[in-house]
């Protein structure tokens, strides 16, 4: 698709405000615009920079020239920015090399990892996961919330500001409304007279209470920066050009119900609601509608309200066959590496590590502040049935690890064994994390030693944790509604519960409506509801004006 | 850009090698000592050319193995004897290469030589320009310095640090598996140890401001050429165009030529001539199907053909080749010169610098590079390029008993070690490549004794063969034997092997002169008691040769003192007058066409010095000279 910027979206990528606050709507193209912009911004600095480099050529007086222009994109889901770009990449081409992509705490690592070592964080750098900080006696290391401190601190130092002050003149930030007080204060000290570019939309704000953070308050905050500058994209979507979707989602985070754009969206099946029949399993109804939307060949995002959810119905993705990603779940996939890792050492050489790696792992797949029971019985081997599916395994690992190592069999042997350990959630992505892990292995059939596998594997976690590595991404991605923004697919399928929570908020439910916004803004073709018998108030005044208007199908 | 720290581990004929330069630097020294083996390992380090050459076992320290024979030590000497390593500033010896310094004492085994199991080179690269700091960035791998510009690794650097980063070669050996290989690679995220390497991607080392000064053909158009890279660095697209324009150009003339209607006929009736070249093709060929071309018809083979003619004087039009090898050299100088001035901050390497060239032109373009680059690197054996240097930038290598050792200059203490640096320039610069000095007392002396020394017979041969330079102690402030302990220090300082040769006309002064002397230095010639150098030449002369030889001083508008003096006293006042005029070169000219000989105490003396330069000698530290036997007619 090439990317040919209309109206004021010319206008952005034009822009040379020291800070340009951009808003625009779901799929007004925000992103790519920005993206066009970084391009714009290093192609016209590329030809300043040579225009000056032959002037001096010319005259046989060379004098030193700053580095060539760097883009620093900031987001919160690197998954998001780098479909965008990827898109935009007639746009963007060779130059995504200068465009630095990151999560806030992937920037926060990188820093913390680049220049640490000699400013008080000596290597190697270890990254606690909230998975490890559940269970007692977690190891020392540096926890999520830690990073942007502490990288914070780096950045204070010249030396690092220098660097990061020479390397980027631009600095974008994805929904930037949705920074709390510490990533914006993170976003100042980098590169601080680079210019801005702050891209927002308040309507997209799904994390207010979560996060406590005041959306409305943080753009007006970026405008009243020195000389800041506001543009507002058309709105016009890009995902659905139709518009009917895009209007339909503006209705319904309004709580219009009966606008006729709801009403056109369902009438030409745009909006379609799946009703769970009483006593049935919504995940059959799931898999049928992903099955009959991947027969049609089109992509598809489902949406839970939970992680437990998600996980649960990855598992049943898993079971059905259906390969997918479960987005959000890095920690599990960095986890899962981990313990793939401290099987491997202790089939190698008899490194104890094992049951902590696995403990953590489960309680990586588990929701709540504190690690399920498995987890601590895992860990002090007190559950019979567990310790009976683990001695098999363990014999085979030491078979294939010792006297005489077999790679390829501890890979398989690693790859089955959580399978074999229990009919715990997680499998998809363990499997996921299997192969990432004997990619690693072949260090061991090059004659390196495990350390060079550990350290490979090591990496891949924190930059798996941190957010600058992602596992491969697939046609069907499962997901909790709070990670969907960004992300865009063919077929959307929101899958309801009849437990959910959504605060204190009661109706016309002033925040919490932009989920609604979100969820309808995120197909191109089709969205999906499928629903139990129970629904929230949310949701319900749409259920019914959809119920009423078509014939809901029901499930099975 | 600047190299703030360069290491060798085994690499070539280094074992260890540790330089943390503070400026530019010139490597001379006496030969064998490893100036190349330096160049060559930081183009293998640094040099984008490198980028696709092969690794190369030569590259990887070459050593005897231990002599298994329990004997061998015992044939050993216990030291070497007198060695100035423990005189004045300690040179910096290449440690590991003992083993090969023992062996070439002992009877070399035969055969058994082994290769190290690696080689390495690490470079600390300092005052990156922006963008190489950007791409080292990427790797994480930028590290804070001190202010030395060194590697802060305490893990308490100054916040305000500048960024370095250092980088390393390795290439190893697999004896077993004969295979070579190799790798350029940062070592903050590396381990080479377990195999574990973060390479330096090509982007970067490409990205190395390095220019390697060779001694290639000047003025190329071809892709490898000097010319075409600073045309490029001017308009790349300009230059393109007029190149693609030339290779239209000529495509157009060799066709027509090939249509040309008597070579075309030709042509068919070759390919006619008796239906020999009928079964070429499946159609029958004829000169449409031939065409005459450059070469390949490339373009890059039409521009090797392309050579530059130069229009110097009344020959007119000549190819470069035609003009000598000085034009090249100096069109070789300018062109290094202006691709220096095309890349800001660059590190210029050179290797067997200004060789080809005029001692002024060496100077120049020392100098000029210097001024330029970031930084220099060059090796060279023509001393006047070192005139073109801070003598602190001066890094003189030598090698003694198989060992490598590097000398520097420590910036000057006080104001006499300023005025003792000019030495450098006046006496030191031109004895860079021999391993020893002998140091006389002041320009007579050192006259006499290179006039001697130009004078040997077949016999005996001159000082140069020896390794030996004759400088003065005079900086400027007429020497003197007590200027003659700096000098020494100074000498050591840069590495020399260090003999006095001096008078002993003063007996109750050198009591006090002596021994500083002695102290500075490794080995002392003393002249025989009561003499200085007039006696040198004088003493032992027969009488009548003495006159003879003294007739030539009117020449000079100074009356001959024989004349009318008894043969007791001629000795005597011709000492006094060679003494007070300052004609001992020209009456020593004299005297040696009437000896046909050296005298014998100047002979004596050098001797004396030829032989304490010998790294075999093991006599006594200082050499008094006997007396010399009474010539006739003669009282000594």
């Amino acid at each position: 698709m090439t990317y040919i910027p209309v109206g004021t979206q010319r206008d952005v990528i034009a822009c040379s405000a020291p800070t340009a606050v951009v808003i625009g709507g779901a799929g007004t193209g925000k992103t790519t615009t920005a993206a066009a912009a970084a391009a714009e911004h290093i192609q016209s600095s590329d030809a300043k920079r040579e225009r000056s480099r032959r002037s001096m050529v010319a005259a046989s007086q060379v004098e030193p020239m700053a580095a060539r222009a760097r883009v620093l994109f900031a987001s919160f889901s690197r998954t998001a920015v780098t479909q965008v770009i990827d898109r935009a990449i007639d746009v963007v081409g060779t130059l995504l090399d200068r465009i630095d992509v990151v999560t806030f705490h992937g920037l926060a690592w990188r820093v913390l990892t680049d220049f640490g070592a000699q400013y008080g964080y000596p290597a190697p750098l270890r990254l606690l996961s909230a998975a490890e900080s559940k269970l007692p006696g977690a190891p020392t290391g540096l926890s999520y919330d830690d990073l942007l401190p502490a990288a914070s601190s780096l950045l204070n130092l010249p030396a690092v500001a220098g660097f990061y002050a020479r390397r980027y003149s631009l600095v974008i930030c994805d929904e930037f409304q949705d920074t709390d007080d510490v990533e914006w204060a993170f976003l100042q000290t980098i590169a601080p007279n680079a210019r801005r570019l702050l891209l927002g939309d308040i309507n997209q704000c799904i994390y207010a209470d979560l996060k406590k953070i005041d959306p409305a308050l943080r753009i007006a905050g970026a405008l009243a920066l020195p000389a800041a500058l506001r543009i507002d994209l058309p709105t016009a979507s890009h995902r659905d050009p139709t518009g009917v979707l895009p209007a339909a989602a503006d209705a319904a985070r309004e709580r219009r119900f009966n606008d006729p754009a709801i009403a056109a969206a369902v009438a030409d099946d745009r909006i379609r609601l799946t009703r769970v029949a009483a006593n049935e399993n919504a995940h059959e109804a799931v898999i049928d509608l992903v099955q009959a939307e991947r027969d049609a060949g089109h992509s598809v995002s489902v949406f839970t309200h939970t992680i437990d959810a998600t996980a649960e119905l990855s598992d049943a993705l898993t079971a059905a066959g259906i390969r997918h990603e479960q987005v959000g779940f890095s920690e599990a996939y960095g986890e899962a590496l981990k313990a793939q890792l401290a099987l491997l050492k202790f089939a190698v050489d008899g490194t104890t590590g094992g049951r902590r790696a696995l403990a953590v792992y489960v309680t990586a797949n588990t929701k709540g502040s504190r690690a399920p029971a498995l987890a601590a019985q895992i860990l002090d081997a007190s559950n019979p049935s567990f310790e009976r599916v683990l001695k098999p395994v363990v014999n085979d690992l030491r078979a294939a690890g010792r006297p005489v190592l077999d790679v390829d069999r501890l890979g398989d042997v690693i790859a089955t064994a959580y399978a074999r350990i229990g009919t715990h959630r997680g499998q998809e992505t363990w499997a996921e994390a299997a192969q990432r892990t004997r990619r690693a292995m072949r260090h061991l059939a090059n004659g390196a030693s495990v350390s060079a596998v550990e350290e490979e594997i090591e990496q891949a976690r924190a930059a798996t944790l941190v957010g600058n590595a992602l596992p491969p991404p697939r046609s069907v991605q499962v997901m909790n509604l709070h990670q969907t923004k960004g992300r865009e697919a063919d077929a959307t399928l929101l899958l309801l519960q009849p437990d959910e929570f959504h605060g204190k908020e009661i109706e016309p439910f002033p925040k919490a409506s932009r989920l609604l916004y979100v969820v309808l803004t995120r197909a191109r073709e089709r969205a999906h509801i499928v629903v139990p018998q129970h629904v929230h108030p949310l949701w319900r005044p749409l259920v019914d004006v959809c119920d009423s208007l078509a014939t809901t199908a029901i499930h099975p | 850009m600047r190299i703030s720290r360069l290491r060798l581990h085994d690499f070539r004929g280094w074992s260890d090698l540790d330089l943390q330069p503070v400026g530019h630097v010139l490597l001379a020294g006496v030969p064998r000592a490893g100036r190349s083996d330096i160049i060559a390992a930081l183009r293998r380090l640094l040099d984008p050319a490198m980028i696709r050459v092969q690794p190369s076992v030569g590259d990887i320290r070459q050593h005897r193995a231990p002599a298994p024979t329990p004997t061998a030590h015992a044939a050993t000497p216990a030291a070497e004897p007198a060695d100035p390593a423990n005189i004045g500033n300690q040179p910096r010896v290449d440690e590991a290469d003992g083993e090969d310094a023992k062996e070439t004492n002992e009877a070399p085994t035969v055969g058994t030589t082994v290769y190290s199991d690696y080689a390495e080179v690490e470079a600390t690269l300092i005052d990156l320009d922006g963008e190489l700091e950007q791409l080292c960035g990427d790797a994480g791998c930028l590290e804070p310095l001190d202010t030395d510009g060194q590697v802060d690794d305490s893990g308490n650097a100054d916040p305000g640090a500048q960024l370095g980063v250092r980088v390393a070669y390795r290439v190893s050996y697999d004896a077993q598996a004969d295979v070579v290989d190799h790798a350029v690679f940062f070592p903050l995220r590396s381990k080479p140890q377990a195999g574990q390497y973060a390479r330096v991607p090509v982007l970067v080392r490409q990205a190395l401001p390095v220019l390697v000064l060779n001694a290639a053909r000047p003025l190329q158009l071809r892709a490898e050429g000097v010319l075409r890279r600073l045309i490029a660095e001017r308009d790349a697209d300009a230059a393109a165009a007029a190149l693609r324009k030339m290779e239209r150009a000529v495509a157009e003339a060799t066709s027509s030529l090939s249509a040309d209607a008597t070579i075309a006929a030709t042509v068919d009736a070759v390919l006619n001539a008796g239906g020999v070249a009928r079964r070429l093709a499946d159609a029958p060929l004829t000169a449409t199907g031939v065409q005459f071309r450059p070469d390949d018809g490339s373009l890059s083979a039409l521009l090797r053909t392309v050579q530059p003619a130069l229009d110097l004087d009344e020959a007119g039009l000549l190819t470069l080749a035609n003009h000598g090898s000085t034009a090249t050299a100096v069109l070789n100088a300018a062109e290094s010169l202006l691709l220096t001035s095309s890349v800001s901050g660059a590190v210029v390497l050179g290797d067997d610098f200004a060789e080809g060239l005029d001692a002024a032109t060496g100077e120049h373009l020392a100098s000029a590079l210097r001024a330029r680059a970031g930084q220099v690197w060059l090796a060279t054996r023509r001393p006047e390029a070192a005139r073109a240097f801070a003598p602190s930038e001066l890094i003189r290598l030598t090698r003694r008993g198989g060992k490598r050792a590097h000398h520097v200059l420590p910036e000057p203490a006080d104001r006499k070690d300023v005025a003792l640096r000019r030495l450098l320039h006046s006496q030191l610069l031109p004895a860079l490549t021999a391993p020893t000095v002998a140091i006389t007392e002041g320009p007579h002396d050192l006259t006499t004794y290179s006039r001697a020394d130009r004078a040997r017979g077949a016999g005996a041969l001159p000082l140069s063969a020896f390794g030996v330079r004759l400088i003065s102690a005079d900086s400027g402030s007429g020497g003197g034997i007590g200027q003659i302990p700096r000098v020494a220090e100074l000498a050591h300082q840069m590495g020399f092997r260090v003999i006095a040769l001096i008078d002993h006309d003063k007996p109750k002064a050198a009591t006090t002169t002596l021994p500083p002397i002695e102290q500075a230095c490794d080995f002392v010639v003393r002249l025989p008691a009561g003499m200085a150098v007039e006696g040198a030449i004088l003493g032992g002369v027969d009488v009548a040769k003495l006159r003879a030889a003294a007739a030539v001083l009117p020449d000079y508008a100074v009356t001959d003192p024989t004349v009318g003096v008894n043969d007791a006293n001629v000795t005597k006042d011709l000492a006094q007058l060679l003494h007070d005029k300052g004609l001992h070169e020209q009456f020593l000219d004299a005297l040696l066409d009437e000896l046909r000989a050296l005298p014998p105490v100047l002979d004596a003396a050098l001797t004396a010095v030829a032989n304490a330069a010998d790294p075999a000698y093991a006599g006594p530290t200082l050499i008094d000279l006997a007396p010399p036997a009474a010539a006739s007619g003669a009282t000594p």
